[in-house]
C-alpha cells in the first residue's frame, strides 16, 4: 500500500459517551484503493464510518486525511475536507427531486455546481432522465445510484459507503460495484462496509475483519477470501470452489 | 351570511397562516413544539407600535387607514423580531439542543420562554390596548352582503405576496433547499456539508419575521394587546398540524382552513365559545388526519 490518504488510528467511539462500540480500531485507505470492512453484526463497522464522517463523537484516537488532522471536525467540515459518505438507510432526501438531491449534495460548492451536476448526470444517465422526479419514486437501485452521485458531488478524495448493495437485485449489485471500481481507478479512495462480504472483497484491494470493536485480521482481499477461518466464520459457509 | 363568514375567515386565516409557518418550521426542522412562537407575534406587534409612535402610522393612502410609515414599521419589526427569535434560541433552546434534550423538555422550556416574553411586554406597555391608527374606515361591499375593510384586503394581498416569495425562497435558494433537507434528515443534511447551526439560525430569523408580520396585521384589525399572540396560539398549532409534515409551507393552507372554519362555526355556535374553536379543530384534525394534509402515512 502506498502512503495512506485516510488513516484512523486507535479509534474509540460509540453512541453514548463512556459506552464505546469501537475499542481502538485502526484502518487506513490509500488513494485509488477499495477497502472493505467485514465482520459480524455489532463489530462496529458502521460505527467506524459514522465516527470518521463526524456524525458521532470520537472519544479517543486520531483521524487524518491526506496528512491533516480531522478528528474533531463537525460533520459538515469533514465533507469540505474531502470525504463523501453514503449512509445505509435514508441516504437520499425522498421529499426532494433528484436534481435537488444533487444540488444539496453540492451545497458546499460555489460556482462549480453546474459543471458537477452535468458530470453526475453523465456518470449516471438514469438520473438525468428523472431529474425532476421526487427521489421517493426511484427504485432501490436508482436510489443507491442517486446516493452515490450525491456523495460524489463534492469530488471527495475518499468515499465511504455503508452497505451499498443491501436489498438490491443481483444484477444491480454488479452495477454498483462496477461504479465503485471505476471510481477507484480514477484515484478516489473507497471504504465500504458490506454484508455481502464475498462479493465486496472480490472488487476490493484490501479488507479488514473487525470483531467486537477491534481489529481481528487484515490483508489483501484475495487473502481474506482464501482464508478458511474467515470464510467459515464471516463469509457464510465454506469457500466455494472457483467455477 | 355564509359568504361573509368565509370572507372574514379568509382574512383571519391569512394572519394565522403567516404565524403558523414558523410553528411548522420549528416542528419540522428543529423537531419540537414551540409554544413561545405566539409571543413572537405579540413582540412583532409591539415593536411596530414603537416605530409607529415615533413616526406615526402615516397619512391614510387611498382607502387604507395608514401610510407607508406603518409598512416601514412592520418591516423593521420583522427584522427585529427575527433577531429576537434567534436570541431566544441562543439563550434557551440551543443550550438544550447541545445536550440532546428530549422534545418534551424543549416544549416546557418553550412554555417558560413564552411566559417571560409575554410578561416583559406587560411590564413595558401594561395591560391596556393600543391602536396603530384611529382612522375610521368604510367597509366596501365586494359582493352583495359581503363587506370587508380595505385594510383587510390589503393584508390578504400582502400575505399572498409574502407566501409566494417564501415559496420561491424554499424552492430555489441554496438556504431554502438546505432547510427542506434538514426537515427530512438532519444527519444526511450534515453529510452533504450543510451547517446545521446556520440553517437553524435562518429558520429562526424567518419564523420570527413572519410572526411579526402576522402580529402587526392582527394588531391592525383592530387593536394591540399583550395577549394578541397568545389568543392565536391554538389556531397556529391547528394550522401547522393540519398543514402537516411533508411541506414546510403546508401550514398556509392549514391557516386559511382554520380561519374559515372558525368563522363559519360562529354562524351556528355561540360566539362565547369562539376561543374553543381552534381546540375543537385541532382534536378533529388529530382524529381524522393526524399526518396533516401534505404528509404521507408514516
Amino acid at each position: 500500500m502506498s502512503a495512506p490518504l485516510l488513516s484512523a488510528v486507535n479509534m474509540v467511539a460509540g453512541y453514548a459517551r463512556g459506552l464505546p462500540i469501537l475499542h481502538g480500531v485502526s484502518v487506513a485507505v490509500a488513494p485509488g484503493e477499495i477497502v472493505t470492512l467485514i465482520g459480524p453484526n455489532g463489530a462496529g463497522k458502521s460505527t467506524l464510518l459514522k465516527a470518521i464522517a463526524g456524525l458521532i463523537e470520537t472519544e479517543a484516537g486520531r483521524i487524518a486525511l491526506g496528512g491533516s488532522d480531522i478528528t474533531s471536525l463537525p460533520a459538515h467540515r469533514i465533507v469540505a475536507a474531502g470525504i463523501g459518505y453514503v449512509p445505509q438507510t435514508a441516504n437520499v432526501f425522498t421529499s426532494l427531486t433528484i436534481h435537488e438531491n444533487l444540488k444539496v449534495g453540492g451545497h458546499t460548492l460555489g460556482a462549480g455546481l453546474a459543471a458537477r451536476l452535468e458530470r453526475a448526470y453523465a456518470l449516471f444517465p438514469v438520473l438525468a432522465e428523472k431529474r425532476a422526479q421526487r427521489a421517493r419514486t426511484l427504485s432501490g437501485g436508482q436510489r443507491q445510484m442517486l446516493a452515490i452521485a450525491r456523495a460524489l458531488m463534492t469530488e471527495p478524495r475518499l468515499v465511504m459507503l455503508d452497505e451499498p448493495t443491501a436489498g438490491l437485485a443481483p444484477v444491480v449489485v454488479g452495477e454498483v460495484f462496477g461504479q465503485l471500481r471505476r471510481l477507484a481507478e480514477s484515484g478516489v479512495a473507497v471504504l465500504m462496509v458490506e454484508q455481502n462480504a464475498r462479493a465486496a472483497l472480490r472488487v476490493s484491494d484490501r479488507g479488514y475483519l473487525l470483531v467486537e470493536g477491534s481489529n481481528r485480521m487484515q490483508g489483501p482481499a484475495a487473502a481474506l477470501l482464501a482464508d478458511a477461518q474467515v470464510a467459515e466464520a464471516f463469509l457464510g459457509g465454506k469457500r466455494r470452489q472457483p467455477a | 351570511m355564509i359568504a361573509q363568514a368565509l370572507a372574514d375567515g379568509l382574512l383571519t386565516g391569512a394572519i394565522i397562516a403567516l404565524g403558523a409557518i414558523g410553528v411548522s418550521f420549528t416542528l419540522q426542522i428543529m423537531r419540537f413544539a414551540n409554544f413561545a412562537h405566539s409571543e413572537l407575534l405579540t413582540w412583532g406587534a409591539y415593536i411596530a407600535l414603537v416605530f409607529v409612535s415615533f413616526a406615526g402610522p402615516g397619512t391614510p393612502t387611498g382607502p387604507l387607514s395608514f401610510g407607508w410609515q406603518l409598512l416601514a414599521a412592520a418591516a423593521a419589526a420583522a427584522v427585529l423580531t427575527g433577531l429576537l427569535a434567534w436570541l431566544v434560541d441562543r439563550l434557551v433552546f440551543r443550550r438544550l439542543r447541545r445536550q440532546c434534550a428530549h422534545p418534551l423538555t424543549m416544549v416546557f422550556a418553550a412554555f417558560g420562554a413564552a411566559l417571560v416574553m409575554r410578561h416583559v411586554v406587560v411590564l413595558f406597555w401594561g395591560h391596556e390596548s393600543y391602536f396603530y391608527t384611529r382612522e375610521l374606515q368604510m367597509a366596501l361591499e365586494l359582493l352583495p352582503g359581503v363587506r370587508v375593510l380595505p385594510d383587510q384586503i390589503f393584508i390578504l394581498l400582502l400575505a399572498i405576496a409574502i407566501v409566494a416569495a417564501l415559496h420561491a425562497f424554499l424552492t430555489y435558494s441554496r438556504t431554502g433547499m438546505a432547510m427542506r433537507a434538514m426537515a427530512e434528515s438532519p444527519a444526511l443534511a450534515q453529510t452533504c456539508g450543510i451547517e446545521v447551526d446556520a440553517v437553524i439560525r435562518w429558520t429562526w430569523i424567518l419564523s420570527g419575521a413572519l410572526a411579526a408580520l402576522a402580529g402587526v396585521f392582527a394588531g391592525l384589525t383592530p387593536q394591540i394587546h399583550p395577549e394578541i399572540g397568545f389568543n392565536l396560539l391554538l389556531a397556529l398549532f391547528a394550522a401547522a398540524i393540519l398543514g402537516g409534515t411533508g411541506s414546510l409551507i403546508g401550514a398556509v393552507v392549514g391557516g386559511l382552513l382554520v380561519g374559515m372554519a372558525e368563522n363559519l362555526a360562529l354562524l351556528w355556535i355561540n360566539p362565547g365559545y369562539k376561543q374553543a374553536m381552534p381546540f375543537l379543530l385541532l382534536l378533529l384534525i388529530l382524529l381524522v388526519r393526524p399526518q396533516g394534509l401534505f404528509g404521507g402515512k408514516k
